[in-house]
């Protein structure tokens, strides 16, 4: 800090106020002596006396005083997060027990003990939903599942189900009815899916993927005389949002043909993976896919939205388990009051502790498949 | 996934939810850091500032001495 190879404007302002005020002083002290100096003369051996290299901090700070703004400069530009090493150790070992609780409990799609949970659970809304919209199962058919799917797909069809490539004029490929809802647009229970789907309705099209150029492909006149109700545009609209619902419904725990737990709607947001088309992974066979072909492959072994509702138990459970530390932590380790203690959202601790939580989750969930 | 060649099964496995959290609080870690910078750098503005304008009063008082 002693030294500057370049010019400081604002230091070289303030040496020529110390100048002046230098020159001041000075006829002033003549002043009042008794005589008086030409203001000329004063300025001219101020300048003199003003050194030509560039102005620098010890010109005007003593070194003590240079030293204790620097410590202070350091200090400010170092402050952080005040977690100490207790903090992260907590946070550590609850993202490791919730990994454990998702190697345990969720492992493969279709294979844990909580995937068997979600897939009873989205059961019941089928077959709940379906009681609401009208559905009077014959006797005997009363709990069947099957039953409710085939009612809804009967009352929710769309005009953008097409199962197979050759319904589609080939354009898309492989379209097939284990991959055919993470290729339509309109199957994904996101706003996108929302959207594609009443824009396919009211223009009779159907939008897809195309993972091998990673872009979207629309097909047209696919309706098949499905037309929406209402007179009004907002009215179709309407219809058009019920529509799409009661398809995701219909297919959320796969077709009513379905021999096992069937294909479900794909995790929204995961439409993405489909424009991926990058990446070079090999396969068993040696051949070369993209990312998006292995993430639609990963959708094809049972990776769905009832899957993604099951993995994210852990989750939930990992983040109640650091805010529990959090707050323990600062009851009785650091004395705080239970107001004091509080998991608040915007704390940096809070969220860095969240952070290594879940980073430790993370790498446990890396562990599995090595 | 026991061989490289399985990336389906590799991808398969991997809990979604949390490593969509683990990056979420990345962002959210990243974006609490631009804000402590920007904290400490309007700080040590102020701090200059503050020992800027001392220095002037020191040079004002001089010129009332």
């Amino acid at each position: 800090m002693a030294t500057r190879p370049k010019t400081d404007p604002y230091l070289e302002r303030l040496r020529a106020i110390q100048a002046e005020t230098t020159g001041i002083e000075a006829r002033i002290d003549a002043l009042e002596s008794g005589y008086a100096i030409d203001a000329d003369t004063v300025d001219k051996f101020i300048e003199s006396q003003v050194s030509s290299r560039p102005a620098r901090y010890d010109d005007f700070l003593a070194e003590g005083e240079i030293k204790d703004i620097a410590l202070r400069h350091s200090q400010a530009m170092n402050k952080g997060v005040e977690c100490d090493a207790l903090d992260y150790a907590l946070a550590a070992v609850c993202g490791l027990l919730s990994g454990l609780l998702d190697v345990l409990l969720v492992g493969s799609p279709g294979d844990g003990v909580l995937d068997a949970a979600t897939d009873n659970m989205f059961g019941r809304m089928v077959k709940e939903f379906a009681g609401k919209m009208g559905w009077s199962p014959r006797e005997g058919n009363e709990g069947s599942l099957q039953s409710a799917i085939g009612f809804l797909e009967r009352n929710f069809k769309v005009g953008y189900d097409q199962a197979k490539h050759t319904d589609v004029g080939s354009v898309i490929k492989p379209l097939t009815p284990k991959n055919h809802h993470a290729k339509s647009a309109g199957h994904y229970p996101d706003i996108i899916g929302l959207i594609g789907s009443i824009s396919n309705q009211f223009t009779d099209t159907s939008t897809f993927f195309d993972s091998k150029k990673g872009s979207f492909v629309y097909v047209a006149g696919t309706g098949k005389g499905v037309e929406l109700k209402g007179d009004t545009v907002s009215a179709k609209v309407f219809a058009g949002f019920v529509n799409w619902l009661g398809h995701c419904m219909s297919d959320v725990t796969g077709s009513s043909g379905s021999q096992s737990r069937g294909q479900g709607l794909p995790i929204p947001f995961t439409e993405f993976f489909q424009l991926c088309n990058f990446g070079k992974f090999p396969n068993d066979e040696g051949q070369w896919q993209s990312f998006a072909t292995v993430m639609t492959q990963v959708y094809e072994q049972g990776y769905d939205l009832r899957h993604g509702v099951a993995a994210t138990f852990p989750v939930v459970i990992n983040d109640l388990l650091v805010r529990a530390v959090f707050t323990l932590k600062r009851r009785f380790a650091d004395g705080l009051s239970w107001e004091g203690c509080l998991p608040k959202g915007d704390s940096p601790e809070m969220q860095r502790m969240a952070t290594v939580g879940v980073g430790a989750m993370c790498l446990v969930d890396l562990g599995m498949p090595l | 996934m026991t061989s490289w060649g399985s990336w389906v099964k590799f991808f398969g496995e991997l809990n979604i939810a949390a490593w969509a959290r683990f990056g979420m609080q990345g962002a959210k870690e990243l974006q609490l850091a631009a804000e402590r910078e920007d904290r400490n750098l309007l700080e040590l503005n102020q701090q200059i500032s503050d020992e800027w304008d001392e220095l002037l009063e020191r040079s004002r008082a001089l010129l009332g001495d």
